[in-house]
């Protein structure tokens, strides 16, 4: 779980330049300025090759949190 | 960092990485002034996921990108309103990226049924408002402007009927990109991207990824996006400048199988079966990328006496000792043995590529010369001619009579020096090379010459400014600015166009922009002729004084006193260079007795 998640905050990190160290399961696109739609697409296509899973895109809208996101990748994975 | 990045974008080649790499590289790769490029993507899709591996891959090639994305399917007016944001960016390159089916969608979506008469107006009407739009970008920007092609259908609407008529929907789209390009190759400074070759290259089903494409208007797929980059890069490289004019070989486990130090010349594997068949198929790419007007060179570690018995006599060998124009084959570091092969040839280090079998050579190149451009060659020796070819170093966008010719030149160079240590005194010496010059402008048969100069030329180049034909073109119409090259013939051979001058007009001022002469002509006072041509210029514009920056980089020490050389002084130093003034009140700058003038060889370019 924290190794997921700990790969999930560098993902989002490095996507829209944020210190890791300032995210928590509840960042959201709201607290992020680049986490805008074309982000979300970014963040889907990075978080598919780096899991290797593919995500639905009914899915995909939806996971708008990091906590969000976590928990759809331990299920998936 | 460097070393580190090329690994992590082969192990985990995804946008993060991609991203991180152009976020940091350029902050920490001080050795390399990079080339700042802007570059504008008009789009009918989505192309923001491929920017970051596009920066990631620049950046490895010391190419800082800055890149702006249009609207989607907004070309059209972007390119139309001279107020369009295209204009206010005014990018270097302008990439139309736009999809069969956005751009022609009654070829995507038709059954391509049409007769031989409506086939051509199908084509026009596709054709020609992309036609009006590249002549309406040229003539407002000075931008180069990449156009990708038009993509063909994984299988044809109609199916299998589709190629049992005389045309179809995919001899429609053949049709169209076939115009397209003739369309492409009316204008200086417009490339065809072949998006479709380059879609067929990975396979079609792999490439679209549909479901992007109907939630996101992003159809290629994540693992292709690299791919896509690197097709850019292709372009970029050459329109930026960074190429690779030498190709340094290692020759154990590249040019043949095994090692001739142990297995001897008849034991190694070079010929038509396999194995010896995959170097032979990498030799044939070497002599294809020599072809472009790329200098080879050899870099290995090996008794020479062996290596040569190889090169000189093994019958299967296609490369002989006449194709290289440096040879290193000696028990010394390779990084010092590039090192000579730079100083040999006369190029910049940040010149050569190197190419060599063993990760543990490639990693200490890339440690201790950061700026030469490795090739990662895979492990399978069946790889590597492909690898080499798709090399995006030795792409040119124009090939030019010098280039095919070069090895030539270098061959006859070496007699030059030869002769340089026979002859007494200098003056002797520049006498008895019997040079010939010719002042040439900029025509079609030159302008891609002169443009290719600037953007090569390190070495004795006073301000480095790197020019794009189109700009050239630009300038050479313009009442204000004065541009010749120079051609000079000696006994050994043609030296082809081998300097720049662009002076611009301000005034009773003459301003010397660019002043350059290749590095093949260097010490032999053809500098000299052309400063006094330049003051026949300033003459006749009625100037009184010409004024002229020296902008010292990292290679251009050679040229630091030419000014000084000639009588002209300096009169201003800051942080960026010097300011040297000439007087066109006094003595003029006279013409070397040695060059003759010569005016007949225009005909030699026809």
């Amino acid at each position: 779980m924290s190794d997921k998640l700990d790969r999930i905050k560098q993902i989002i990190s490095t996507l829209f330049n944020v210190d890791a160290a300032s995210l928590t399961l509840a960042s959201s696109p709201k607290d992020i300025p680049g986490w805008d739609s074309m982000g979300q697409l970014m963040l889907i296509l990075e978080l598919e090759q780096q899991f290797d899973i593919q995500i639905p895109p009914e899915r995909a809208e939806k996971l708008s949190s990091i906590s969000q996101i976590v928990d759809y990748v331990e299920e998936s994975t | 960092m460097l070393t580190h990045a090329h690994a992590l974008l082969s192990l985990s080649p995804t946008l993060g990485t991609a991203q991180q790499i152009a976020n940091t590289l350029a902050l920490e790769l001080p050795h390399r002034a990079p080339v700042k490029l802007k570059v504008a993507f008009l789009r009918s899709y989505t192309v923001e996921p491929c920017i970051p591996f596009l920066r990631a891959l620049a950046a490895l090639h010391g190419v800082e990108l800055t890149v702006r994305v249009g609207e989607f399917n907004s070309y059209a007016q972007e390119i139309i309103d001279p107020q369009s944001w295209l204009y206010t960016f005014d990018p270097q390159i302008v990439i139309l990226a736009a999809l069969t089916r956005d751009l022609a969608p009654d070829l995507w979506h038709g059954s391509g049924d049409v007769t031989v008469e409506q086939a051509s107006a199908a084509v026009d009407a596709v054709v020609s408002p992309l036609a009006s739009l590249i002549g309406q970008l040229r003539s407002r920007s000075r931008a180069s402007l990449i156009v990708q092609n038009l993509e063909q259908p994984a299988l044809a609407n109609a199916g299998l009927f589709d190629s049992r008529r005389e045309i179809g929907q995919q001899e429609l789209i053949r049709r169209v990109n076939r115009k397209l390009s003739q369309e492409a190759l009316g204008h200086d400074g417009v490339y065809v991207l072949d998006y479709d070759a380059l879609v067929a290259r990975q396979g079609r089903e792999r490439w679209n990824d549909e479901k992007k494409w109907l939630t996101s208007r992003s159809p290629v797929a994540a693992d292709c996006l690299i791919l896509a980059a690197r097709e850019y890069l292709r372009f970029i490289l050459p329109l930026a400048g960074r190429i690779s004019k030498v190709l340094a070989v290692d020759l154990d486990n590249t040019l043949w199988g095994g090692i001739v130090g142990e297995d001897g010349p008849t034991g190694i594997k070079i010929g038509p079966e396999y194995p010896g068949a995959t170097y032979l198929a990498l030799q044939r790419t070497i002599l294809q990328i020599a072809d472009r007007g790329v200098l080879l060179a050899v870099c290995s570690k090996n008794n020479p006496a062996d290596a040569l018995e190889v090169l000189e006599n093994h019958p299967e060998m296609l490369l002989r000792p006449r194709h290289f124009a440096a040879l290193r084959i000696n028990w010394t570091d390779k990084a010092q043995n590039l090192r000579d092969i730079a100083a040999e040839l006369n190029v910049g280090i940040d010149s050569i590529t190197f190419l060599d079998d063993n990760p543990v050579e490639r990693q200490r190149i890339r440690l201790e010369l950061p700026e030469v451009t490795v090739i990662d060659l895979p492990l399978d020796p069946a790889g590597y001619a492909p690898t080499l070819l798709s090399s995006p170093v030795f792409e040119r966008l124009s090939i030019t009579a010098e280039d095919r010719a070069r090895t030539g030149y270098y061959s006859a160079q070496r007699e030059r020096k030869t002769s340089e240590t026979s002859a007494g005194s200098l003056e002797d010496f520049y006498r008895s090379l019997e040079m010939k010059s010719e002042i040439v402008d900029v025509t079609s048969v030159t302008l891609a010459r002169i443009a290719q100069l600037t953007q090569k030329t390190n070495q004795l180049n006073m301000t480095t400014r790197r020019y794009t034909e189109s700009e050239v073109q630009t300038l050479a119409g313009d009442p204000g600015w004065k541009l010749f090259g120079v051609r000079i013939v000696d006994k050994f051979g043609d030296n082809g166009l081998v300097g720049v001058v662009f002076l611009r007009i301000a005034g009773d001022t003459l301003e010397i922009d660019t002043f350059l002469l290749s590095c093949r002509v260097i010490g032999r006072t053809v500098e000299t002729m052309m400063l006094s041509r330049v003051c026949e210029i300033g003459v006749a514009a009625g100037c009184s004084r010409i004024n002229a920056w020296f902008l010292p980089t990292r290679k251009n020490e050679p040229a630091a006193k030419i000014y000084a050389d000639n009588g002209f002084t300096k009169i201003e130093e800051n942080a960026d260079g010097s300011l040297w003034q000439l007087s066109l009140g006094g003595e003029l700058i006279g013409k070397p007795e040695w060059i003759g003038q010569q005016g007949v060889l225009a005909s030699v370019y026809e």
